[in-house]
């Protein structure tokens, strides 16, 4: 039995799925037998943290602040293990303008992108470059804010018409921007888990099917609003390279404990999209369910989770 | 296929609720629960004032009368709270009979109960452009059109509406009722002036209309003379006939309770009963009791008035603020009365898109489309001034302004970078003419 710290709530935008996938996290580690302690971000939780000093920090924050590293540095110092990703990986894969660069730099495929900062808007009239960047993508485009999880902010642009108010509004969510070719093709979601003293390996391939339009916050986290088929519905060959792809990309962003790596297959060829070092954990969440197409019960991955975070001890992540 | 089904009655659901769907913009606001926010988005009466020793003694004063508390009551609603309502109505100067009130749980219920006795599905209303949003809610279970007509400071323009109601008779589509908010409107705080309210009922007996009538916030006046509802100038000429007046407790007392009431003619009552009846019976007999003991024997005048002097601090560190810190392109409402203030940005800010950075720094508002059924108002913010205590509503202001101001920035600079990328004789962008950022 340990001494756990959940840590959810927040202050991103996705505070609420983050009290849904800690409260369902919580549940299991009281089942499981663990003295569970939650606690939100807010003004005492250093405190908070110092004096229940916990054998473990389970992290259920998504987003800025949660997920980016913040957290992690802070636990890190206080010498508390913790789950999943490292500060470093965590920010890598939180900016998907660093993770691009570094999955690219690896030779993983992921979509074409353009990045703006509102700093060289400011200074150095950079809206001027907008129009060029958009061109040299191909539209459509997509334009969203860098740093936000989910689909907040995120537009697809049709035309040149469509980009300066959809730039506009990624601004809104973060004070980076990409913009990135569209790619048209099935999404599949890969989540992995690292088992303490074990290799990471994939969990299965979720497809991910919305019954109309784009997969959106709302059509993330509403049940009925998505399908999902597990495992995805996709040539054996492309599945192998779903796999080795989302292995890859594991690897070159430094993840520990578990990660999920979200797809987009076009022409047979996996394009990485965006990875998640903290992936929801909610109902209808992807991970939780691929582990339970396996076999996997939520306890049972809980536990695992934890018990990466346990073993591996204080020592620095990535 | 293995799929797995998350929704497996999803094949069951009425195509009404499938059809409804959770806001952007309620997703936003599920983060209003964040340590040290200011909230400037709630709509809610500060029952902080209320207080816990005046709280037990009013409990303690219906305690004989436990079994009658505890049991089910008559559809309409006790007697002896149809007299308080009928002392209240008094109180806003609206002549009432005891048997042309009828008690509802909330205003909110009566909303939907006169949706539910009047609209088909296709059917019209016509509403103040913006209108409270509880009731575009209250009404969307029925598949109504909705018909919004203009508002100034003097409230709805009652050329606009004629020439709505033209529209639709042409069309032929049936508007069944004009929903208004007289005083102190939900969301833009704006009280309709008296010359519009006779041309308003004039309208109505035109196209023979019903007009709904929901006074929440009446009793909270902090200036100027008081209006004589609709409800009262009808009576001035006969008797009730095509205005339905929706009262509640929410603001006089406390939402708690949740109790409010319809006064109307009996026919309508009568329909309106039909329908209750299959919504929930009766209103909670614990809560009408609490109510006519308060009223009976406390001074509940003396703690409305409480209450609006509390308000009115409030709005006055409200406009204050918005004067000092706002950029002067933003411009606001001054409501005599009320909880809210209604800001409207430059044209092209889109308060939807700007609410993460608000939120970002800890202050939160209601952005505008929300009062709209088609998606208009988005430079439109509802800043609810009566829950936030003044030293928070200015400092509140003060982080709205400067987000509003950086959006302000950020969209000049894009602009004029666009230009200059225009005049190197680059393919550039630029803004959707008229469209929100």
């Amino acid at each position: 039995m340990a001494r756990v710290a959940v840590l959810r709530g927040g202050h991103s935008m996705e505070r609420d799925v983050s009290f849904v996938t800690g409260r369902r996290v919580q549940h299991a580690l009281e089942r499981l037998g663990h003295e569970v302690h939650p606690l939100d971000i807010e003004e005492g939780t250093t405190a908070a943290l110092m004096e229940l000093a916990p054998d473990a920090a389970f992290v259920c924050l998504h987003g800025p602040g949660g997920e980016d590293g913040t957290v992690q540095a802070l636990l890190e110092t206080l010498g508390i293990p913790y789950t999943g990703s490292g500060p470093l990986s965590s920010i890598r894969c939180m900016d998907k303008d660093y993770a691009k660069r570094a999955l690219r730099a690896s030779g993983i495929q992921t979509p074409p992108s353009r990045t703006f900062l509102r700093r060289a808007m400011n200074e150095m009239g950079a809206s001027a470059a907008l129009g060029v960047a958009a061109d040299s993508l191909g539209y459509p485009i997509v334009v969203k804010p860098a740093r936000e999880g989910s689909s907040f902010g995120l537009s697809r642009v049709e035309d040149q018409d469509g980009l300066l108010d959809a730039v506009y509004e990624a601004f809104g969510y973060d004070a980076k921007i990409l913009l990135e070719g569209w790619v048209d093709g099935t999404e599949v979601s890969v989540p992995i888990l690292e088992p303490a003293g074990e290799e990471p390996s994939v969990l299965g391939l979720v497809e991910i099917r919305p019954r109309e339009g784009t997969y959106n916050f709302e059509a993330k986290y509403t049940p009925g609003a998505t399908d999902f088929a597990i495992p995805a519905e996709v040539p054996q060959e492309t599945a192998v390279r779903l796999r080795e792809t989302a292995l890859t990309a594991y690897h070159t962003l430094g993840c520990s404990g578990y990660a999920r790596v979200d797809t987009i297959v076009e022409n047979d060829t996996p394009q990485v999209i965006d990875v998640k070092t903290i992936p929801g954990f909610t109902e209808t969440s992807t991970f939780p369910l691929a582990a339970e197409a396996t076999g996997m019960v939520f306890e049972e991955l809980v536990e695992t989770v934890l018990e990466s975070a346990l073993r591996g001890g204080a020592q620095a992540k990535l | 296929m293995p799929l797995v089904d998350l929704d497996r009655f999803d094949f069951l659901y009425a195509t009404r609720v499938k059809g409804m769907k959770s806001a952007a913009t309620r997703d936003l606001m599920a983060t209003l629960s964040r340590p040290g926010i200011i909230s400037l988005a709630g709509g809610f009466p500060d029952t902080r004032a209320f207080g816990e020793e005046t709280f037990r003694e009013l409990s303690q004063g219906i305690a004989p009368d436990a079994a009658q508390a505890l049991q089910y009551g008559p559809t309409a609603g006790l007697e002896s709270i149809k007299d308080v309502i009928v002392e209240v109505m008094d109180a806003e100067g609206t002549p009432a009979r005891q048997e042309d009130v009828f008690v509802t749980t909330g205003a909110q219920q009566g909303l939907d109960l006169v949706a539910k006795v009047f609209l088909d599905e296709g059917d019209a209303v016509l509403c103040e452009g913006p209108t409270y949003a509880g009731a575009l809610n209250a009404f969307a279970a029925y598949r109504p059109k909705i018909a919004h007509a203009p508002m100034d400071r003097a409230g709805i323009i009652p050329v606009a509406a004629r020439e709505t109601l033209m529209r639709a008779r042409k069309q032929g589509v049936h508007v069944k009722f004009i929903y208004t908010v007289p005083n102190f409107q939900n969301p833009t705080g704006v009280t309709m002036v008296a010359e519009r309210r006779r041309e308003l009922l004039e309208l109505a007996r035109e196209f023979d209309l019903i007009i709904v009538e929901d006074n929440p916030y009446g009793m909270l006046r902090f200036e100027g003379e008081p209006l004589p509802s609709l409800a009262a100038l009808e009576q001035e000429e006969g008797d009730v006939d095509r205005v339905v007046y929706l009262g509640t407790f929410s603001k006089i007392f406390a939402p708690g309770v949740r109790l409010g009431w319809v006064h109307a003619q009996p026919g309508i009552l009568h329909k309106i009963n039909v329908g209750k009846q299959g919504a929930d019976l009766c209103s909670s007999n614990l809560s009408q009791m609490m109510i006519s003991s308060y009223f009976r024997n406390a001074d509940w005048r003396a703690y409305v008035k409480r209450l609006t002097g509390m308000y009115r601090e409030r709005r006055d560190a409200m406009l204050d603020s918005l004067a000092e810190f706002m950029p002067r392109e933003v411009h606001w409402t001054h409501p005599e009365g009320g909880l809210f203030v209604w800001a409207t940005l430059p044209s092209y800010l889109d308060t939807t898109a700007m609410l993460p950075r608000a939120i970002a720094k800890n202050v939160a508002y209601v952005p505008g489309e929300g009062f709209y059924a088609g998606g208009a108002g988005k430079n439109h913010m509802r800043l609810n001034f009566s829950f936030v205590e003044p030293e928070k509503i200015r400092r509140g202001v003060e982080i709205l302004a400067e987000t509003t101001r950086e959006r302000m920035e950020l969209r000049s600079d894009m602009e004029r970078g666009s230009r200059r990328g225009k005049k190197g004789g680059q393919r550039s962008a630029s803004f959707a003419p008229g469209a929100g950022g």
